[in-house]
């Protein structure tokens, strides 16, 4: 038993927000149909956020893209507040370590710019949305994996990871940290093309039903359902 | 400031009787649905109680998680608000259940008679009244309750937090002649209360937070809790938590809360004393989470409206306040002293 002081209410003016940030590769592998098809689907995914006001009220959306480096596509955004979403272009290699090292500087940048606008953050969501394998060096990339999901930072967020095309299982289950349900590679068989308006489609309605979740009072985060990709089972270690 | 309806419309020649303050019910259950509103006065004392559907419910056409009760006797009161976990089905009927469960174990547990002396569950009235100040002293104990209470359906663990004055406390008033209860009954009655309601959801379906207070005719009272459902002080349009909430500047929000039933219930205890000026007032984080967030808006509108019992359609109308990304359900079970 402890005894626990209680006082007055708070003392800053605050509204809460749910953070989602689509990281996606944005490498020579993504070129053509998989990169168009995403051209096509993130602005119905602005226009079906941002025209439900109960949604986006609370659901702030930025796009990260990734390839030999990582760059803000769509700063984090009222999406009922942006006209149009930036085009996406692929090229280049495939750096896993660029794209964690700019979620850390950028969520954290996010997170104090939006204190000062009386933000009051729920934990970050992350979709990071993958064909290929890691480019760079295998230690590089973990290390700023671990800087992402260090878990004494606290705006680590929670990671949903995707693959198809090249991208390898076991690399996914490690990105998002080996949590149950929350790797998901595309079914044998299953074309890029096809996949990604599935995933698009699918991370829509994680969206509405995560900011559902929030106006119960009980934030979760709750994965897409893309019924070409299946979950990444997690080893038990013990 | 918001301006409260003071009283119905006024339809042709007006009735004298319709006036008058309500009784309150001696029992007296809501919540589940999309707008409920009550109270009634007693002994001096003034009970609101109101609690709606949140948008989000609403614009789906789902009814509220959310629930509150009351049972009053000749020593004192019990007053309960639970909020259904949104995430686990039947969670609101789990709500309903634990309002009652609770109200009646805690009145039984007083002494009071909860089944009062017939007439309806509910009674709506309006008036009141004076107010008192309030002191509280909180204890946490995890998965802990056992003392008076009936055999816990869940393993307690760690040490049980003694019934005995916490530091910090204030003695009781003296002078006052309703002081039959003394803070071993209002505990055990809390007590009993939690333990009731971890027995009647133990086989599910569906999970709730809990707070249940215990308050004796003279002011003084305890608090125990569940979850995120809490109970303030309002005194002079100034806010004070029973309870510790998560450091809001702790970095992001944790979304977890504590629900019965649950084999290691972390169990919150408080001790109470409603003084001149002052309500206490259950709340579900409905209400809660907006208080601590608009400090210079949310808390000062509704201290100001709380100063006095409004009628239970005005505090209705006052807890369906608009805020952008509040959205959950919301109750507030609140009571004043008179005069």
């Amino acid at each position: 038993m402890t005894t626990s002081s209680a006082g007055p209410v708070g003392v800053d003016e605050r509204y809460a927000v749910f953070p989602f940030y689509l990281c996606l590769d944005a490498s020579a592998s993504m070129a053509g149909a998989p990169v168009d098809s995403v051209n096509r689907q993130l602005p119905l995914l602005r226009s079906a956020i941002g025209e439900d006001p109960a949604v986006a009220e609370v659901i702030r959306f930025g796009v990260v893209t990734f390839n030999d480096r990582a760059e803000t596509a769509l700063p984090l955004s009222d999406l009922s507040l942006i006209e149009a979403m930036p085009p996406v272009a692929a090229q280049g290699r495939t750096s896993y370590a660029a794209a964690f090292d700019h979620l850390r500087s950028v969520i954290e940048d996010d997170y104090h710019s939006g204190r000062g606008r009386g933000d009051r953050w729920y934990r970050p969501a992350v979709v990071f949305v993958s064909d290929g394998r890691p480019t760079d060096d295998g230690e590089r990339w973990r290390a700023a994996l671990s800087r992402l999901t260090d878990p004494g930072w606290k705006r680590h967020p929670n990671i949903l990871a995707f693959g198809f095309g090249d991208a390898e299982a076991g690399v996914l289950a490690e990105v998002s940290e080996r949590k149950p349900n929350r790797a998901f590679i595309a079914s044998e068989g299953s074309e890029p093309a096809a996949v990604v308006p599935e995933l698009l489609s699918g991370l829509i309605q994680s969206i509405v039903s995560s900011s559902a979740s929030v106006y119960t009072g009980e934030a979760q985060l709750v994965p897409p359902e893309v019924p070409s990709m299946v979950p990444i089972p997690v080893d038990e270690l013990d | 400031m918001i301006e409260l309806p003071s009283a119905p419309p006024v339809l042709g020649r007006g009735s004298p009787a319709a006036g008058r303050p309500g009784r309150l019910a001696p029992r007296g259950y809501g919540g589940g649905g999309g707008y409920c509103a009550d109270g009634g006065d007693h002994q001096g004392w003034a009970l609101r109680a109101a609690s709606i559907a949140g948008v989000r419910h609403r614009l789906a056409g789902v009814p509220a998680d959310d629930a509150y009760g009351w049972a009053v006797g000749s020593g004192g009161l019990v007053l309960v608000v639970a909020d259904g976990v949104g995430s686990v089905a039947g969670s609101g009927e789990a709500a309903q259940t634990a309002v009652r469960v609770a109200s009646v174990a805690g009145a039984e547990a007083l002494g009071c008679s909860a089944t009062g002396s017939g007439g309806s569950e509910r009674a709506t009235g309006s008036g009141a009244s004076e107010h008192s100040t309030g002191s509280g002293a909180s204890e946490r104990s995890m998965g802990g309750l056992d003392a008076d209470s009936e055999p816990p359906a869940f393993e307690p663990s760690g040490s049980e937090p003694p019934a005995s004055e916490p530091s910090g406390s204030e003695p009781p008033p003296s002078g006052l002649d309703a002081a039959e209860l003394d803070r071993a009954d209002l505990d055990a009655a809390v007590r009993r209360a939690v333990v009731a309601v971890g027995e009647a959801l133990r086989d599910g379906p569906g999970a709730t937070t809990l707070v249940v207070a215990a308050v004796a005719l003279d002011g003084r009272g305890r608090v125990a809790r569940v979850g995120d459902s809490t109970a303030l002080v309002l005194g002079a349009g100034e806010w004070r938590e029973l309870f510790s909430e998560a450091d809001p500047d702790g970095g992001s929000m944790s979304t977890l809360t504590g629900a019965l039933p649950a084999a290691r219930p972390e169990v919150e205890l408080a001790d109470l004393l409603i003084g001149p000026g002052e309500a206490l007032v259950l709340v579900t984080d409905g209400i809660g989470d907006p208080l601590r967030d608009g400090p210079g808006t949310v808390a000062p509108a509704l201290g100001a409206a709380l100063a006095s019992a409004p009628t239970p359609l005005g505090l209705a109308w006052v807890v369906d306040f608009s805020r952008q990304g509040c959205h959950d359900d919301r109750t507030v079970l609140a009571l004043w002293k008179g005069a």
